[in-house]
């Protein structure tokens, strides 16, 4: 960089971060824009340096202020490019808005580490966000119609490069199969290797979408018993969560009949378990809540499913007092701490879906409450980032606000506001 | 899409206002009120199409006492009205028990195809 900077604001941080700030955050000059082919349609690197986190005080807004007034007062001239995001990292963080059943959807994508909208994609009526486990690609399973809402309904699966954000495949699915539902993340899902997308269908028939990614194509669709939810277990095998209350194992088998298997019946027909599971595809953990508060868990990654002791996250005085989960994505799992992330508050029955105030932070193994913490607004939505030192993502969607914690703690650090109409989904990967 | 009063209250059903979400039929709707954009509590807005699906729940009228079968039926065809929103889950059940699940878009049987979903309307079918 050949910029000069006057002292002031500026002069607060050192010169190598703000280097790697304006490399991220502005257009570059000189060499850099040079070397672009189309000066048409020139497009940024990405940065090879994650931008420094804001100081006290300062926002997106004041930091990219001082930055163009010193560029502007060194004689920088300002030469307009496409930018692209940051490699992505374990902070990554994809914000779905189903915008409460809207014909079109945004998804903002943040860097979790800046607290920074760094693009966003549209989508059609009530998509299904994926994202690559290595971070590699993220993409959705979406429905559009010929003429805004009512006309020809064309589903597709779409798939971005995670820092052009370009769409690198967009691969139609016969007979509009998607089941149209309030967002649940696991009604669609990545195979570990990253090649196939599984989306559910619920009507005529239940059945279980396969989509080759890496040949960019719709493969088939496996019908199956009366069950829901998708979790990818290996490339070629998946489990489902049944009516009768068993999990079921598809092996898909290549080219062949699918073969299914049921497990035994592990919960009650007065246990609800809730929509939106927590389930880590690297170690196969499944973590299940009930509209109550009992976690049932299963490990999915060996040869069959096994079933965990179930945790009861309250005593019973507490459910007494009316303490039980409720929001959207109530529940978190954190894969390297095993620990257990639970969105709860005093609430009367049949109120599941209203948010809450409080996460819980359970010991997988033990069952043991290691913490809870209290985030003084109302969440719908809570997820974890996988790194070390996660992050606790808590997203309000009547605030259309994603607040970014301190995991550990449960310390709120930043926050990203105005995300569309109704957002409700938070989807991280497991890098 | 919640009121601004607590969202955690406990329902209590009124036999007195069909726009707002505590209207004694809406126990466990969610989205939009039809007579909000067009249509009347029973009925779908011009242009819409009417699904013969439905998921149900028992709601209970504080008029006579007696708890009613709603079969909350949408009108689909058209982009969400954006008024009257409401979210209420008396007795509403998860995904796998689909009969009492409200997040599901209950378009099934519309004319014309027609999956996007605009309201909702709250027609008894009968006592619980």
């Amino acid at each position: 960089m050949t910029h000069a900077y006057r002292p002031g604001k500026a002069s607060l941080r050192s010169g190598i971060a703000l280097s790697a700030v304006l490399l991220a955050l502005t257009a570059p000059t000189g060499a850099l824009a040079q070397d672009t082919q189309t000066p048409t349609a020139q497009t940024q690197t990405p940065a090879e340096t994650a931008p420094a986190p804001l100081a006290a005080g300062e926002t997106h807004g004041t930091r990219a202020a001082a930055e163009a007034a010193a560029h502007l007062a060194a004689g920088g001239e300002d030469e307009p490019v496409v930018l692209q995001a940051p490699a992505p990292d374990a902070r990554r963080v994809y914000v779905n808005d189903p915008a409460h059943f809207a014909a079109i959807t945004q998804q903002y994508i943040v860097d979790g580490n800046t607290a920074r909208v760094v693009g966003m994609v549209d989508a059609g009526f009530l998509p299904n966000p994926v994202v690559a486990s290595d971070g590699s690609f993220f993409g959705h399973v979406s429905s559009v119609w010929s003429r805004i809402a009512r006309g020809e309904r064309t589903d597709y699966v779409e798939v971005f490069d995670p820092v052009t954000h370009e769409p690198t495949a967009d691969i139609e699915l016969p007979n509009t199969p998607r089941f149209l539902v309030g967002t649940y993340p696991w009604m669609s899902a990545l195979t570990p290797n990253n090649k196939t997308l599984l989306f559910y269908q619920f009507s005529p028939t239940p059945a279980v979408g396969v989509v080759d990614l890496a040949g960019k194509r719709f493969d088939r669709m496996i019908e199956v018993p009366d069950c829901y939810h998708i979790f990818p277990s290996s490339d070629q095998t998946f489990y489902m969560h049944c009516r009768d209350g068993s999990l079921l194992k598809v092996t898909r088998g290549e080219g062949g009949e699918p073969q299914t298997q049921n497990t035994e019946v592990f919960h009650r027909e007065d246990e609800y378990l809730i929509n939106h599971p927590a389930y880590s595809p690297k170690n196969g953990r499944l973590v299940w809540p009930t509209y109550t508060g009992k976690i049932f868990q299963a490990d999915l990654g060996g040869e069959n499913a096994t079933f965990r002791e179930p945790i009861e996250a309250f005593t019973e005085e507490e459910k007494q007092a009316g303490w039980a989960p409720g929001g959207w994505q109530q529940v978190a799992y954190h894969r390297d701490s095993n620990r257990i992330f639970l969105l709860a508050d005093q609430r009367p029955q049949w109120t599941h879906k209203t948010p809450s105030r409080f996460v819980l932070v359970i010991d997988a193994e033990t069952g043991q409450r290691i913490a809870r913490y209290d985030l003084g607004r109302n969440i719908d939505s809570i997820a974890v980032s996988q790194d070390a030192e996660p992050q606790l993502y808590a997203l309000s969607t009547v605030e259309r606000t994603l607040f970014i914690h301190d995991a550990a703690t449960g310390e709120e650090t930043s926050s990203v506001d105005q995300l569309g109409h109704g957002p409700q989904v938070i989807t991280t990967a497991d890098m | 899409a919640e009121g601004a009063a607590d969202p955690r209250r406990k329902w209590t059903p009124q036999d007195t206002d069909v726009q707002a979400c505590d209207y004694w039929r809406h126990c466990s709707i969610d989205g939009n009120i039809c007579d909000c954009s067009g249509g009347s509590l029973t009925n779908c807005p011009p242009g819409t199409k009417l699904a013969s699906s439905s998921w149900v729940a028992s709601c209970y009228n504080p008029t006579d006492g007696q708890s009613y079968l709603i079969s909350y039926r949408d009108c689909c065809g058209k982009n969400v009205s954006g008024r009257c929103g409401c979210l209420n889950t008396e007795g509403e059940l998860p995904v796998y028990r689909p009969e009492f699940g409200n997040d599901i878009i209950w378009c099934f049987g519309a004319e014309d195809d027609a999956m996007t979903y605009h309201c909702t309307i709250s027609p008894i079918v009968g006592k619980a």
